[in-house]
């Protein structure tokens, strides 16, 4: 194990104001102070080696949990333990084994060319001369940006930007990697490169990963373990694919007429989804799909019939309106 | 070159000399303040009586003028704003989890950004000093050449390390900028950028002796003026150092506390 997180809670304070500019005057005088829990006693384990993924919408805590892990943030409550070190200690021989990078947030130098901050890097991280030159050989390898190292970093795409980010994230070879958002802002090709480096770095390394992301592509690519938090509480915590079946079991049943068939009539099946008069999408519960499939064929002029899961997005879209843990 | 601290030294170095044009516009735009300052002295001492005002001649005046200019110029930070803006955008995560602290990290970067600015200060400084030798037959030697360059060189650090302390207020306040204005402009008069703090009066003179600012412009630019003895010079190397000493702890009682405070925003 080397993350244990338990009971972890951060609240931060903060104004309300309400509209116009007699609350503003009011608000000079008097302000209410108001308490958010970012994080509301989160609790989960990880082994050395997994790729996790933090799902959650906008504001959720994912951030502040990783900022917590990582040392920058102190918690208000609750306690965590990362490599036997606890983070916001601060120790030097704990920053040498942890790396973050956040996608919004850089490292690098931007007037100056990365192999410049890269070197400090080396410096700061006192990683000796042999070692740095056959890491960095092989992440500029990998990434393939050999030919971009003495470029201004302020002249490079974002894309390759965020390449020198990790490799300056990587140079001291990590044992936890924490990723804000890597691949925030990105095109569809420079996502998938960043995807399949950091597939094949925690393959060959066995480091530990740890990511947050609003794109399911990362997610589903990358992580067997899911971590889903809303409003500051774990909602879920486990396979990705297994979310649908914790999710009120139920399926998708598309039914495709020769003739109109009247909304009303299909309605005792379930929900409808959609509806064109030839066409219906319909929820039904998981254990009726059988003896609804039979009433639909005998009842109307059904020609095609179908049935899938409830698509990834929308069970974790729900699960996000679920207000207690899963799972 | 293998320490963290050169090497961010030399970063700074390199850093400021990315931009050729800011950086040299930077010394252009010293100018035009001392043009208006000289017009202003010349109007003020030919309506004046007495030729020697608060202790300086017209000549005098004007040779501090230009050289407390060049000084301020050498000696200022902007990094108030830096580091406010490391503090309100998260930047300061980075310092945070590697290991290197941020204090000595900015220092070095900062000084080695000091570096071209200062041999071109000097350079400047010495075109006036030779001026002053040469038309206003001013013993300058050569050992108070040398103890002016110790001075400058304690009061670009002192001056850091007023700028690092002032700035530990972002953490507790979220819109600082008017803030940093005025903490700015108040600290470049205490300081005797403008104009000799013998302006003030007595009364003043013997407060500004409690605070730090004096010995970041207005002390370094009596050493090299003659103002002072070599033994005075001596003993502003030992007040420099002084406050050097008891602003690091200073800052670093403040920043320990505030780093609680730090909520690193965003996301």
């Amino acid at each position: 194990m080397v993350i244990h997180v338990d009971q972890l809670s951060k609240s931060f304070d903060y104004y309300k104001k309400e509209t116009g500019i007699r609350n503003s005057v009011k608000n000079l005088f008097h302000r209410e102070k108001l308490t958010k829990d970012a994080v509301n006693k989160v609790s989960f384990d990880i082994n050395e080696g997994e790729m996790v993924a933090f799902l959650g919408p906008n504001g959720a805590g994912k951030t502040t949990t990783l900022k917590m892990l990582s040392g920058i943030l102190y918690p208000s409550g609750g306690s965590a333990e990362v490599l036997g070190y606890t983070p916001w200690d601060r120790k030097n021989d704990f920053k040498k084994q942890f790396s973050i990078v956040m996608g919004q947030k850089n490292q690098l130098w931007l007037d100056l060319p990365a192999s410049d901050s890269l070197y400090l890097n080396k410096c700061i991280y006192e990683i000796g001369d042999q070692k740095y030159k056959d890491t960095l050989d092989e992440l500029v390898t990998l990434m393939d940006v050999r030919h971009l190292l003495h470029v201004q970093v302020r002249r490079l795409s974002l894309g390759e930007r965020m390449k020198m980010e990790l490799i300056a994230a990587l140079l001291h070879r990590p044992r936890i990697i924490f990723l804000d958002e890597p691949t925030i802002g990105l095109d569809l090709v420079s996502q998938k490169n960043i995807r399949e480096f950091l597939k094949a770095y925690n393959h060959e390394f066995r480091t530990t990963l740890l990511l947050t992301s609003h794109y399911m592509k990362d997610i589903e690519d990358l992580c067997k373990r899911t971590i889903v938090i809303n409003q500051g509480k774990l909602v879920y915590d486990g396979e990705i694919r297994k979310i649908n079946e914790v999710m009120n079991e139920k399926k998708r049943m598309k039914l495709t007429f020769s003739a109109i068939v009247e909304r009303k009539d299909l309605a005792v099946m379930g929900s409808i989804k959609e509806y064109s008069g030839h066409e219906v999408i319909l929820e039904v519960e998981r254990t009726k799909f059988k003896e609804y499939s039979r009433m639909a064929m005998d009842h109307f002029p059904v020609i095609d019939l179908n049935l899938e899961d409830i698509p990834l997005e929308e069970a974790i879209a729900r699960l996000y309106e679920q207000p207690e843990p899963q799972g | 070159m293998n320490n963290k601290f050169a090497v961010s030294f030399s970063l700074g170095i390199q850093n400021s000399m990315e931009y050729r044009f800011n950086f040299f516009m930077g010394f252009a735009s010293l100018f035009f303040p001392i043009f208006i300052q000289l017009f202003l002295w010349k109007a003020v001492y030919s309506h004046a009586s007495n030729m020697n005002l608060y202790g300086y001649t017209y000549r005098q005046m004007i040779v501090y003028t230009i050289v407390a200019a060049l000084i301020s110029r050498l000696v200022a930070t902007g990094l108030e704003y830096d580091i406010n803006h490391d503090i309100k955008s998260g930047g300061l995560n980075k310092y945070l989890v590697r290991p290197i602290g941020y204090f000595p990290y900015k220092i070095c970067v900062y000084l080695g950004g000091k570096v071209l600015s200062f041999a071109i200060t000097l350079i400047m400084l010495l075109g006036v000093v030779l001026f002053m030798v040469y038309y206003f037959k001013a013993p300058i030697s050569v050992s108070r050449i040398l103890v002016f360059g110790v001075v400058l060189i304690l009061a670009v650090v002192l001056n850091f390390m007023i700028s690092f302390s002032v700035s530990a207020i972002a953490f507790w306040l979220t819109d600082v900028s008017y803030f940093f204005h005025v903490t700015a402009l108040l600290i470049q008069i205490f300081s005797g950028g403008i104009f000799p703090l013998d302006i003030f009066g007595a009364a003043w003179l013997a407060f500004f002796d409690y605070l730090p600012f004096k010995y970041t412009i207005y002390m370094p630019v009596n050493v090299i003026n003659g103002k002072l003895t070599l033994l005075q010079a001596l003993h502003v190397i030992e007040l420099q150092l002084l406050w050097i000493g008891l602003l690091l702890l200073l800052t670093r009682y403040i920043w320990t506390v505030a780093i609680k405070k730090y909520i690193a925003v965003g996301g």
